[in-house]
């Protein structure tokens, strides 16, 4: 029996941690099913798109929107399919982008 | 890093246009461009490390319903169609993409062939292209790109080559 907190409860925390509701982008799959369980809000987009773009979706969101906080969710496979999105988002600098990486230690669901 | 020349009419085309955000990844043709691009006060240039990472940045931009362009080679475009599909098309997103279309008769590298091959058969069917000489095309070719897609909701292809007889080079 595992000790970490459960998904829906680990992204509550971290929505919970901003003053105000961010922009939360979240991967298809898991990550998106667990974002709306802990709360769905007009701010969460929930991406149909390929695996591991929520990182890169979320990047171009911030710059565009650069006084709003935005939240990406990415689970640890989806992430590893989109490695790169950390460089490039290291060389855009955004201050307003925060990436919340679920590990739930499986490869878990996509539909 | 060499120095980008001030008159380059793709930039002035781009910036036209207004975008909030311009994303690319490098190809030759495009490199004065993007240099301009890269130091533009007008708007960010985010370099990104594959071509699927700036359809899912101009995506998050045009989710916001601000202006975005995506610079890429033909190869990178055909690395990118799922997000192009799931993401651009899916929603009606109206970004710009403009792609450097290699391996036309002027530009004949051999590795280059297959992929213009590749972009006929594999992106053409499934979004609108419209092709330009990339050394002759009208100044307002972005600004009327935006006008095309927020008219169509959908993203816009513009593909750019060199052909026989022109000037052959990329955008100046």
């Amino acid at each position: 029996m595992s000790n970490l907190p459960s998904q829906q409860d680990a992204i509550a925390a971290a929505l919970a941690l901003y003053p105000a509701r961010p922009f939360a982008v979240s991967d298809i799959g898991s990550q998106s099913g667990w974002l709306k369980g802990a709360g769905h809000d007009p701010r969460n987009l929930y991406v149909s798109g390929p695996m591991g773009l929520a990182t890169s979706i979320a990047l171009g969101l911030a710059a565009v929107r650069p006084n709003d906080q935005v939240l990406a969710i990415a689970g640890d496979g989806a992430l590893a399919m989109n490695l790169t999105s950390l460089a490039t988002i290291v060389g855009a600098k955004p201050k307003n982008l925060s990436i919340l990486l679920v590990d739930n230690r499986v490869y878990e669901f996509t539909a | 890093m060499a120095q980008a020349a001030t008159d380059d009419r793709l930039y002035r085309s781009i910036a036209a246009a207004k975008p909030k955000l311009v994303t690319g990844v490098p190809d030759g043709m495009l490199a004065q461009t993007i240099m301009l691009c890269a130091g533009s006060p007008d708007f960010p240039y985010i370099a990104c490390a594959r071509e699927e990472e700036c359809i899912g940045v101009a995506s998050g931009a045009a989710m916001a319903g601000e202006r975005a362009v995506v610079m890429v080679q033909n190869a990178g475009l055909l690395n990118s169609l799922g997000a192009l599909a799931t993401m651009g098309l899916r929603y009606g997103l109206p970004f710009v993409v403009i792609v450097t279309n290699r391996g036309a008769l002027a530009d004949p590298n051999g590795y280059d062939i297959e992929k213009r091959e590749a972009f006929d058969a594999g992106v053409r069917p499934m979004a609108r292209v419209f092709d330009f000489d990339a050394a002759d095309f009208p100044d307002d070719l972005i600004p009327a790109a935006f006008k095309w897609a927020e008219a169509a909701r959908k993203p816009v292809i513009i593909a750019l080559e060199k052909r026989l007889g022109s000037g052959g080079g990329a955008a100046a």
